[in-house]
Order: C-alpha cells, then sequence, then structure tokens
C-alpha cells in the first residue's frame, strides 16, 4: 500500500469477517489491548473487532480510534440481510445512508470518491429484521447490527468523510436461514478483498486539507524570532500572521529569517516595535 | 448531460473523486416536481439517494466544506419557509428601503476563497429547490404591497449562489426573468462570475432584471476565484448582454489588497472599459473585502490554503475588513477611476 496521508481502520463485527482481512493485508494481533481484539500492520492498517450490536461496536471503535493518531480513514466492512431476494447472496454493496431503526434517525455518508460498486443504504437493528418496516425507504435495501453505530463512533472523533461503510449480502432476513458457518462467512467476503484493497489505496492517497499553517522548519524558526527578539503574545502572533500570508503567497522564508536572526537582536520595546514592522514589511514586499 | 467531471485537484489524480453531481439526494417530497424530472433527466447516471428531509443530509455535523469542494452534490428539495427575506440591513442597495432576497438555490459550483457562504453553511453540496413557483409567488406578493410603496422593490436573486452559472444545470434564472417581468416598479438583480450569457440570449431582455457581473482582475480570479471563467470571458459575456439590451451591473467588489495593487487595478479598469463602452453600464458597485467576523472565523479554520485569511484586517462591529487607511485607498482608488467613466450617482460604495 502507498504511504499517504490518511491511515485506515477496518471495523468488523465477527471472527469470521476479520479473518480473511487479517490474512490479505498481512496484519498482526495486537497485545496489551485488553478485551479488545485488535490487529495492526506497518503500513498504517489497523483492524478492530467488535462483536455483535451497536453498544459493543461503538465502544471498540472509539477505543481503536483513540489509540491511532493522526487522520484516520474508517472502514466498516460485514455482512448485512437484503431485503430484495433477487440480489445473489455474496453481492457486495457501498453503503450511502444508514438508517437506525431504533432511533429513527438516518445518518448520511458522504460519497466523495469515486468507486465501482453499487450502492444503497442500511438499516441498523437491534435484532435481525424479518419484516423490514414501513418506515424504511425504498432505497434502504440492507439490514446490519452494527453500522449506525460505528458511524457515530468515527464522527465524534473525526470527520464526516472518514466514515466508509461496505456491506455483504448474506441473507434475506430471518426466514432465508444463512448458515453462520465461519467458512461460509469468510467465502462471502473473500472475492471482495481487491476492491477493498482499491479503496484502500485511494482513501490512503487523499491528501488531507492543510492544518498546520507553518512548516515544521518555519514553526522553529518562528520560535527562535519570538525569543531572540523577546516578542509579547499579540506581536509574536502578528508575526506568525505575516509568516503564514508570505508562505502562502511562495516566498521561502527560511533564508531571509535566518539572516534576520544573524543581525543584532532589538534591546528596547519601542526597537522591537520597529524591528517587527521592519520584518512584516519585508515579508510582504519580498 | 453526464455529472460534471472536474479537473483533478487530488494527490491521487483527477479518477479518484466522484465527478460533481454523481449523486442527486432527493426529498422524498420533491418527488413529483416538474423540476425534479428535469434534473434526474440531465444526470441519468447520477445515483439518487431518498431523503425524508434534506436538512438531515445538508446538516449534518462534521462535513468539511472545502474536501466536499471536491465532489459536490445536488440535494432537491422543497423550500417550506423563507422564500424571501428583508435584506435592507446587510446587502447593497442603491439607496432603496425595499431590499429583498430570496435563495432559489444555495451554494455554487465555483469556490471563491473569500466566498461568506464557506462560513454560512455546514456543507458545500448544493440545494436547489423545485418550488420555485412558491418562492416567486411570494415575491410577487411583497411586491403588490411594499413596506415604501413610493420605492420601486429590488430583489437578490443569486445572493447565496451564482445562478447563471448553474443555468445549464436547470434554468432558474430564465424563469424568475419571465416570472418578474411585467410587476410593476420592480427591479432583480442577477449577480454572476459566469461567461454563460449564452444561455439567456435566446430571452427578451426584462426591463425588470439588471444582469451583474462581478468583474476582479486576473491577478485576483487566478489565485482567489477558483473555478470561475477568466477576466475575459466574463468581459465578452458582460460586453454581449448590454448589446443585447440588457441592464448591465458592474461590480467590483470584494476589492483586494493583492501586491502591487495600485497598479493592477487601473489597469483593470481601463481593461473593463475597453471591453464594455460604458454608455452600456447602467450603474456600478464597488467593495472592499469585508466578511462577517463569525464566517472569517469558521472560514479561516478551513482555509489553511489561502493568505486573504492571514492578512492584517480590523476587527470591529462583528465585521473583519483591511486597517484603515487600506480599506478607504482601495475603494477610493477604484472610485476615482470609475468616476471617469461612469457619473457618481450611478457608483455604489460599500465600505
Ligand atoms: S461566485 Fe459568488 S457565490 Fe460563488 S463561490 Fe464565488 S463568491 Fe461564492
Amino acid at each position: 500500500m502507498p504511504t499517504g496521508a490518511s491511515q485506515i481502520l477496518f471495523v468488523t463485527a465477527l471472527p469470521a469477517e476479520t479473518k480473511p482481512l487479517v490474512q490479505h493485508f498481512g496484519l498482526k494481533r495486537q497485545t496489551q489491548t485488553g478485551k479488545f481484539v485488535s490487529f495492526s500492520n506497518a503500513k498504517g492498517l489497523a483492524l478492530v473487532q467488535t462483536g455483535v450490536g451497536r453498544i459493543p461496536a461503538a465502544v471498540a471503535t472509539t477505543y481503536a480510534l483513540q489509540t491511532l493518531t493522526g487522520s484516520v480513514q474508517v472502514i466498516n466492512l460485514g455482512l448485512a440481510g437484503c431485503r430484495d431476494a433477487d440480489t445473489p447472496i455474496g453481492s457486495i454493496f457501498r453503503v450511502n445512508k444508514i438508517h437506525e431503526l431504533n432511533t429513527g434517525r438516518t445518518f448520511f455518508l458522504d460519497m466523495l470518491t469515486r468507486g465501482s460498486l453499487p450502492e444503497t443504504g442500511c438499516i441498523t437493528a437491534d435484532q435481525p429484521v424479518d419484516v423490514w418496516p414501513d418506515t424504511t425507504m425504498e432505497d434502504e435495501t440492507l439490514c446490519d447490527m452494527e453500522a449506525s453505530a460505528v458511524l457515530q463512533a468515527a464522527r465524534q472523533l473525526g470527520p464526516a468523510d472518514h466514515f466508509h461503510c461496505l456491506k455483504v449480502v448474506s441473507d434475506y432476513g430471518l426466514s432465508g436461514g444463512p448458515k453462520w458457518m465461519a467458512e461460509w462467512v469468510e467465502s462471502l467476503l473473500q472475492p471482495h478483498l481487491s476492491v477493498l484493497e482499491s479503496l484502500v489505496e485511494q482513501l490512503a492517497l487523499l491528501e488531507e486539507p492543510a492544518t498546520s499553517t507553518l512548516s515544521p522548519d518555519e514553526d522553529h524558526l518562528l520560535k527562535e524570532l519570538i525569543e531572540y527578539a523577546r516578542l509579547t503574545t499579540t506581536q509574536a502572533n502578528q508575526l506568525k500572521t505575516t509568516m503564514v500570508r508570505a508562505s502562502l503567497r511562495g516566498l521561502e522564508l527560511p533564508p531571509l529569517l535566518t539572516q534576520t536572526l544573524a543581525n543584532p537582536a532589538p534591546q528596547h520595546a519601542r526597537d522591537r516595535k520597529a524591528w517587527l514592522t521592519r520584518l512584516r514589511s519585508l515579508l510582504l514586499e519580498s | 448531460m453526464p455529472a460534471i467531471e472536474k479537473p483533478g485537484s487530488l494527490a491521487s489524480g483527477p479518477s479518484s473523486w466522484n465527478p460533481d453531481f454523481s449523486h442527486l439526494y432527493i426529498e422524498e417530497g420533491a418527488r413529483e416536481y416538474p423540476l425534479t424530472d428535469m434534473v434526474r433527466k440531465r444526470f441519468p447516471e447520477a445515483t439518487i439517494v431518498w431523503v425524508k428531509d434534506y436538512r438531515h443530509f445538508f446538516n449534518r455535523p462534521g462535513q468539511r466544506f472545502q474536501v466536499q469542494k471536491h465532489s459536490m452534490k445536488l440535494v432537491l428539495a422543497v423550500k417550506k419557509d423563507g422564500y424571501i427575506y428583508d435584506g435592507s440591513e446587510n446587502a447593497q442597495d442603491f439607496g432603496v428601503s425595499n431590499f429583498y432576497y430570496t435563495t432559489p438555490l444555495i451554494n455554487c459550483i465555483y469556490n471563491c476563497d473569500y466566498c461568506f457562504l464557506q462560513g454560512m453553511y455546514p456543507s458545500a453540496n448544493l440545494v436547489l429547490y423545485v418550488n420555485q413557483e412558491d418562492l416567486q409567488e411570494a415575491v410577487k406578493q411583497v411586491a403588490r404591497h411594499p413596506p415604501d410603496p413610493k420605492q420601486p422593490l429590488l430583489l437578490a436573486v443569486s445572493y447565496n449562489t451564482d445562478l447563471l452559472a448553474f443555468e445549464k444545470v436547470a434554468p432558474l434564472a430564465s424563469s424568475w426573468i419571465d416570472a418578474t417581468r411585467d410587476i410593476p416598479r420592480f427591479l432583480m438583480e442577477i449577480r454572476t462570475k459566469s461567461a454563460n450569457f449564452r444561455v439567456l440570449a435566446d430571452l427578451e431582455p426584462s426591463s425588470n432584471t439588471i444582469l451583474a457581473w462581478t468583474l476582479s482582475p486576473q491577478e485576483v480570479i487566478r489565485p482567489y476565484e477558483k473555478g470561475t471563467p477568466p477576466l475575459s470571458a466574463r468581459l465578452n459575456a458582460a460586453a454581449k448582454a448590454a448589446q443585447a439590451g440588457w441592464k448591465l451591473r458592474l461590480c467590483f467588489d470584494p476589492v483586494l489588497k493583492i501586491p502591487n495593487w495600485e497598479s493592477v487595478y487601473p489597469e483593470f479598469i481601463n481593461q473593463v472599459f475597453t471591453a464594455i463602452p460604458a454608455s452600456q453600464v447602467t450603474d456600478i458597485t464597488i467593495g472592499a473585502f469585508r466578511m462577517s467576523a463569525s464566517y472569517f472565523k469558521t472560514i479561516k479554520r478551513q482555509r489553511a490554503d489561502s493568505d486573504l485569511f492571514f492578512d492584517d484586517y480590523s476587527h470591529q462591529d462583528g465585521l473583519v475588513r483591511y486597517k484603515d487607511p487600506d480599506q478607504q485607498a482601495l475603494v477610493d482608488t477604484v472610485y476615482s477611476l470609475c468616476k471617469a467613466h461612469l457619473p457618481k450617482d450611478r457608483i455604489d460604495i460599500w465600505l
């Protein structure tokens, strides 16, 4: 997987959903995670296995996100029932909205990145549903037991566009009677691992909007200048704002600022003010 | 029309983002409207997502405006209230007290750095209200009994969007021009940066409509008005509109304190009046950059990429603007340049 700006966290519910991912992406079991079953590899991929249901899903997702630093894209992958008996078992969908049956709330996903998978809506229920509730909209064709909870946990800790959800059809409700054997579950997911890999590559490469306004080098120079000229907080903020502006306009700050640091520092408050005014004009006019 | 492809602005290449309007979010209640039908036909390949109330989609927490700008979605909804707003307090009104605005569409296909919509809305997705007739009827009602009966009623219809730029998706500008054509004592402004005059070329000019082009020097357009047509294309469109007999307003707003602005703006104004004879210009508005402090704060948090948010501004009375004397100097300079072409009473200033 290419190195990109984001890490990826897979969230699965069942061991049989976890196993194909662990094997495919070379994930290693993490020790010291208490009751939480989690995996990771050196390429920025992690996985947490939550157990079945909304509460375990929310708790484990929150735990996993708190152990990761930086920008994290969450992918919930798992099995789901389908209301349409014409949809073949094993079909995969990218979920674009999740209706939480218990609360009546509907959550929408940001469908920003291109993909070849068919899309649909999913309802999250606390029990498997046999009869589809009347409140369901026509494009809510899948049913699972965790997605709304994973989404809410992810949104507590990250932006809305960092949650993604893929579901594979396992049954058509209770009367459909799935055979919940581990090998059977794995066999449903196995054919979709390459699609998942493409999504992972795509997400990992998405460039996050700039948050830090100065580069580490520039930030270091700013600190040096603040100390060197003994700037007040207001003056320091003024200098930072001007540096950001000059840097965004394409000025190479380090040569100019390093040169400034080589000169004698201003000694008195009045000199400091004049020094700062000169430096700011220099930055904006260079 | 396939979903709108955009040039890539992504590290992994253009193909990673969905095209604009790859998805249509349609309120259940909007299903049967002709405008819904029209938009669905324009985007036959779009994924349809049904929504009970569009606000559940549009107002979600945690959305990132600038990230969504990579792939904007289109929402089709029924506007239930707020058909027309009193704008006399916070908009340019040429001294008229009957000033209103309406929002047939919210958000914009362009992405100007200084756009206040980034601070106003939680989402960059566009919302098209399919019950335009209800909004138009509300306008007609207010026009029948304006607060000040001696004054004409002014309506800004492109206040939270660029309507003309959207005309190929849904012909809202044309619809508003026709709907308001016969209202007595009425003037509607359609403000745009689009070069898309072609879409109105077949319409009979309406004396109730003024087409207003926001014009900026190319030195402003390139870094700060992303996705918008270049100055030459806008000038061309505005000139055609004036030649066709439309009332024409030129908006030099916002005037920005860019490097060398003292020489850039005179050259720019000269370019404008070379392309458009002053005799064909109805009026001009001028305003230096200013923004509500709360929008500014919200936008600055998301726009570490724009130097516009790192100038030395004055924060006063809930408004962010350049410190004086810069603010005044920017406006004065453009004003004196315009005065050479148009009488003072046809130039409105917004400080
Ligand atoms: S054209 Fe107007 S509405 Fe559109 S992004 Fe620019 S400033 Fe905003």
